[in-house]
C-alpha cells in the first residue's frame, strides 16, 4: 500500500527540478506518466554528464532523477499529440510542467486549455524566476540561481571567490516546493473537489530557503561578510566551522568553549568571552587549529564526542557509501535497469509505518511506455500504430535509431 | 479565501530549524500549529542569532524566521497533569510533529504508541540526525556535522582550499522538507482510509537523497569527485561551468553553454583548439583560468547583456541584500513583512509558492513564550479555574506581548 497510489500525474517536467518531484510522488505510489519529446526525449539524457562518463550509454543524471515513471514519447508540437493530451486531461489529477514561462500556452496545454476539460486538475508550473517579470525569461539553471539568490555570498570564505555548493541546490528546493504544493492542493481537493494552478519557481524556493539570513539582513539592515578562515558560516562566531587533522578535515558545531578547551587542552580558548568568539573569530579558529592538525580525525571526533560535544568527520562520496550508519538505515539501493545494468542510488529518505515509498521501476528509456500507457487511457492499437509511424509518438524502436 | 490545510490541527513539538521550518510552511498553508515550548524559556532557538546581534534589542532572527503563523503554549512536560491534558488535546489534533533526539519525547509519555491509543487517525512525524537506532543514534545531529558527514561539504570549493559548507542550515532545511512531504502524503492517504501512521525522516538521509545524481554516478562508475582547483562550479563539471570575474570586481555565473558561442561572445577565437568535451573536462582548469582573464575585460552589466543577447546560460552573483533587492524579486514580492510585539517591523520572506485557489498566506507573526497558552486550552474545553490551576503550579507559562 502506498499513500499516493490512485493517483496519476502527467509530468512534462525535464532536466531537475520537475523531475526530482515527480519522482517523490512517484515513490509513494502516485503513476508518474513522463511526456517525452520523440526521439531524444528529456534533455538532462543529453547534458554532458559528470565526469564526461555515462553508465552504459545512460547519463547517471538522468538516472537518479527518474526511476518510478513510465516514459510517454510524443511530438507536442502536432495537432494530433495535442488531441492526446487534452484527452488523456479528463482522467488524470495532476499535471506538472517546466518549460519557460509560456511554452505550455503556445502549445494550448495551458491551464486554462487542460482545466476546460477537468475543472479539477492540479496543475502546477515551475520556473526559473516566476512567470512574469523582468527576469523571466533568462535561463534558469541551477548555477545561476544559486549566484541570484545570494546563496554564493554566504558559503566560503571572504579571499577566495563566490562559491556554489558541489550540489544542484536550487533546482532540488524548487523541487520540494512543487511537492508541499501539489499534495496541499490535493488534500484541499479532496474536501472540496476543486483543482487549481501553482505556480513555483526556483528564486522564491531558494529565498525561502534563506528565511533567517534574510530576515537579519533585511530587519537589522547589516550584510553578512564571509569569513577570512575556515568560519563555517559568515553570522557565525568561533569555534563554528571546518578544521585541518593531521589526516584530513573535520567539522566542530557551536559548543561551549571551555569545555571544548579541555578536550583540545587549550587553556587559552578557555577564557574567549562571546564577544571575542565573535570579533576574533578568524584567530580563534587558527588557534584551534593548531591544535587539531596535531592529531587524526578518528583521534578528535571521537574524544569531542565521548565528551558530549558537536564534532564530525568530512566524508567523500565513497566514504559515505561505506558509511555504518548509512548502511544501518538502508539508505542506499539498486535496481536493474535495462541498459544501464544493475544501478546504484540513494534510496527515498522518508519512512511512513503504513505506505513505505517503493523502487518499483528503473529510469525509463525515451518512449519505453508509450504504447502500455495510451492502452491504458483508451486509445486503440490501430490508432497508436498511425501515430507511432507519423512520428506523433514515439516508442523504443524510435529512440534506438536516435542514439 | 480557502486555504489548502485550512482545519488541519498540528501538536508541534519541534525546536530549533527543522521542525519549525516543517510547521511553519504547513501552517502557511491554513494549518493551525500549537507550538509546545518548554515552560519558561521556551524553543532553544529563541537565544541563537548571528553577529551576537538581537532584533529589537531581545528578539531572535533565526527564531522569527521560522515560527510565523503558528501559536505558542508553554508546558512543563514532565508534569503529569500536563500529560493528560496534552492527550486531550491529541483526540482532536491531526498531526504530531517533534525532534528531541530519539527515545526522549517517547521516555515522557509522548511517543507514536501513546497518541495512537487515544486518536488512531494521528499522523506522528519525528524527525532525527541520523534516524531512530543504528551506531550514529546518539551522535548531535546539528547541521554542519550533517553536511560534512553527508559528503557535500567535501565536494564544495576548490580542491587546494578546505572543505566548505554551505552558509545555510541546509541538512536541517531538507530535513523539513522531508516531514511536510511525508505529513501531505500520509494527510492524502488518510482522507481516503481513515488511518493515520508513524513518519521517520533524518537529516542524513535527506542529505544523501539529495545528492542522488553525485552518487549515481560515483557508486556507479566507481570513481570519486576531486575538487576543481580554479572556479569551476562542481568537481563533476567540464569548462566553462563556473564564477568568473568581471571588469567592476564582479562576477558571472556561466552555466552549461555551447563553448563556440561562448568565445564568439567573448571575442576570444584563440580558445577554439579547446573546444570539444574530453578537452573542457581534462583541462577545466587551464580553460577557466582563459575564459576568466577574457571575462575580466568586461563589466559586470555588459558582459551579461552581451552573454544573455547570445542565450548563454548566465547571471549575477548577488549578496543576500543585493538579492533581497533584485528587481525580480520585487515583482514576486517575496520580500514582505510582520509586526512583532517585540522586534517591531521584521522583515520577512513570503511563502514561495503561489496558489490560485488556495494561497499561503503569514497570519500571524512568531509569537512569545506561551503567548496562547489560555485561548488554546480554552478551546480545547479546559476550564478558566482548570488553566489558571496550571499556571500557579508553574506546569504552564505566559508571556503576554
Amino acid at each position: 500500500m502506498s499513500a499516493l497510489d490512485h493517483l496519476t500525474v502527467l509530468d512534462f517536467s525535464h532536466l531537475l527540478a520537475g523531475p526530482l518531484a515527480t519522482q517523490m510522488m512517484g515513490d509513494l505510489g502516485a503513476d508518474i506518466i513522463k511526456v517525452e519529446r520523440v526521439g531524444e526525449g528529456d534533455l538532462y539524457r543529453r547534458l554532458p554528464p559528470f565526469f564526461n562518463t555515462r553508465i552504459n550509454g545512460e547519463s547517471p543524471h538522468f538516472l537518479a532523477w527518474n526511476r518510478n515513471k513510465r516514459s510517454l514519447a510524443l511530438d507536442l508540437k502536432s495537432a494530433e499529440a495535442r488531441k492526446i493530451i487534452l484527452e488523456m486531461a479528463g482522467k488524470v489529477d495532476v499535471v506538472v510542467e517546466n518549460f519557460r514561462p509560456g511554452v505550455m500556452e503556445r502549445l494550448g496545454l495551458g491551464y486554462e486549455h487542460l482545466a476546460a476539460v477537468n475543472p479539477a486538475i492540479v496543475y502546477c508550473s515551475s520556473s526559473g524566476y516566476g512567470a512574469s517579470g523582468p527576469m523571466s525569461s533568462r535561463p534558469g539553471q541551477d548555477l545561476l540561481l544559486q549566484g541570484i539568490s545570494g546563496f554564493m555570498s554566504v558559503t566560503g570564505s571572504k579571499d577566495g571567490r563566490p562559491t556554489p555548493l558541489g550540489i544542484s541546490l536550487a533546482d532540488q528546493l524548487c523541487s520540494y516546493h512543487i511537492v508541499y504544493a501539489v499534495l496541499a492542493a490535493l488534500i484541499h481537493r479532496m474536501k472540496t473537489g476543486r483543482g487549481q494552478r501553482i505556480e513555483v519557481d526556483m528564486l522564491r524556493a531558494c529565498l525561502a530557503h534563506q528565511g533567517q539570513e534574510l530576515l537579519f539582513a533585511l530587519t537589522l539592515g547589516k550584510s553578512f561578510e564571509r569569513p577570512a578562515s575556515g568560519i563555517a558560516h559568515p553570522g557565525m562566531p568561533a569555534p563554528f566551522g571546518v578544521y585541518r587533522t593531521a589526516d584530513g578535515w573535520m567539522t566542530i558545531s557551536m559548543n561551549p568553549v571551555d569545555r571544548l578547551a579541555e578536550v583540545l587542552d587549550l587553556p587559552e580558548l578557555a577564557s574567549c568571552s562571546a564577544q571575542r568568539l565573535w570579533d576574533e573569530r578568524d584567530q580563534v579558529h587558527a588557534l584551534i587549529e593548531e591544535k587539531t592538525a596535531t592529531a587524526t580525525t578518528t583521534h578528535w571526533v571521537e574524544s569531542l564526542l565521548a565528551a558530549g560535544l558537536w564534532a564530525g568527520e568530512i566524508n567523500s562520496l565513497q566514504d559515505v557509501a561505506s558509511l555504518e550508519q548509512a548502511e544501518h538505515l538502508g539508505a542506499f539501493a539498486s535496481y536493474e535497469h535495462p541498459t544501464a545494468g544493475t544501478v546504484r542510488t540513494v534510496n527515498i529518505p522518508v519512512d511512513l509505518s503504513e505506505t513505505p515509498g517503493e523502487i518499483r521501476r528503473p529510469a525509463p528509456r525515451v518512449g519505453e511506455h508509450s504504447r502500455e500507457v495510451l492502452a491504458a487511457f483508451g486509445f486503440d492499437d490501430e490508432a497508436v500504430g498511425a501515430w507511432i509511424e507519423a512520428g506523433v509518438v514515439g516508442d523504443l524502436e524510435g529512440h534506438s535509431t536516435q542514439t | 479565501m480557502n486555504q489548502a490545510l485550512e482545519g488541519v490541527r498540528i501538536l508541534d513539538f519541534s525546536h530549533l530549524l527543522q521542525g519549525p521550518f516543517a510547521t511553519q510552511m504547513l501552517g502557511d498553508m491554513g494549518a493551525d500549529v500549537v507550538k509546545i515550548e518548554r515552560a519558561g524559556s521556551g524553543d532553544m532557538f529563541r537565544g541563537m542569532t548571528f553577529f551576537a546581534k538581537w532584533v529589537g534589542g531581545s528578539e531572535s532572527p533565526n527564531f522569527l524566521a521560522w515560527n510565523r503563523n503558528k501559536r505558542s503554549i508553554a508546558l512543563n512536560l514532565k508534569s503529569r497533569k500536563v500529560h493528560a491534558i496534552i492527550m486531550e488535546m491529541a483526540k482532536s489534533a491531526d498531526v504530531v510533529v517533534q525532534n528531541f533526539r530519539p527515545g526522549v519525547l517517547a521516555k515522557l509519555g509522548y511517543g507514536y504508541d501513546d497518541f495512537k491509543a487515544v486518536n488512531p487517525r494521528i499522523i506522528y512525524c519525528s524527525g532525527s540526525g541520523y534516524g531512530e537506532e543504528g551506531p550514529y543514534v546518539d551522535r548531535p545531529g546539528q547541521d554542519m556535522l550533517i553536511q560534512g558527514l553527508a559528503g557535500v561539504v567535501a565536494n564544495t570549493g576548490r580542491g587546494d582550499q578546505a572543505p566548505v559548507p554551505a552558509g545555510a542550515g541546509l541538512a536541517d532545511q531538507i530535513g523539513a522538507m522531508n516531514m511536510v512531504y511525508g505529513i501531505l502524503s500520509a494527510l492524502y492517504w488518510r482522507e481516503r482510509t481513515g488511518k493515520g501512521q508513524k513518519i521517520e525522516v533524518n537529516l542524513l538521509a535527506g542529505m544523501l537523497a539529495h545528492l542522488n545524481q553525485e552518487y549515481v554516478a560515483v557508486l556507479n562508475l566507481g570513481e570519486d569527485f576531486v575538487r576543481p582547483n580554479s572556479g569551476i562550479g562542481h568537481p563533476g563539471m567540464q569548462a566553462p561551468f563556473g564564477i568568473y570575474e568581471t571588469a567592476d570586481k564582479g562576477y558571472v555565473s556561466i552555466a552549461m553553454s555551447p563553448f563556440k558561442t561562448l568565445y564568439t561572445v567573448l571575442e576570444a577565437p584563440q580558445l577554439a583548439p579547446y573546444d570539444d568535451l574530453e578537452t573542457l573536462f581534462s583541462k577545466r582548469d587551464e580553460v577557466f583560468d582563459k575564459v576568466n582573464a577574457e571575462t575580466k575585460r568586461f563589466g559586470t552589466e555588459d558582459l551579461l547583456a552581451r552573454l544573455l543577447a547570445a542565450d548563454i546560460w548566465c547571471a549575477e552573483v548577488k549578496d543576500i541584500r543585493r538579492a533581497a533587492e533584485d528587481p525580480q524579486v520585487t515583482h514576486m514580492g517575496m520580500i514582505t513583512s510582520y509586526d512583532h510585539p517585540r522586534g517591531g517591523n521584521v522583515k520577512v520572506v513570503a511563502p514561495a509558492v503561489r496558489m490560485s485557489e488556495t494561497p499561503a498566506r503569514i497570519e500571524r507573526p512568531a509569537p512569545l513564550v506561551g503567548q496562547h497558552g489560555r485561548e488554546i486550552l480554552a478551546e480545547f474545553g479546559f476550564s478558566s479555574a482548570e488553566i489558571a490551576a496550571l499556571e500557579a503550579d508553574g506546569d504552564m507559562t505566559v508571556d503576554e506581548a
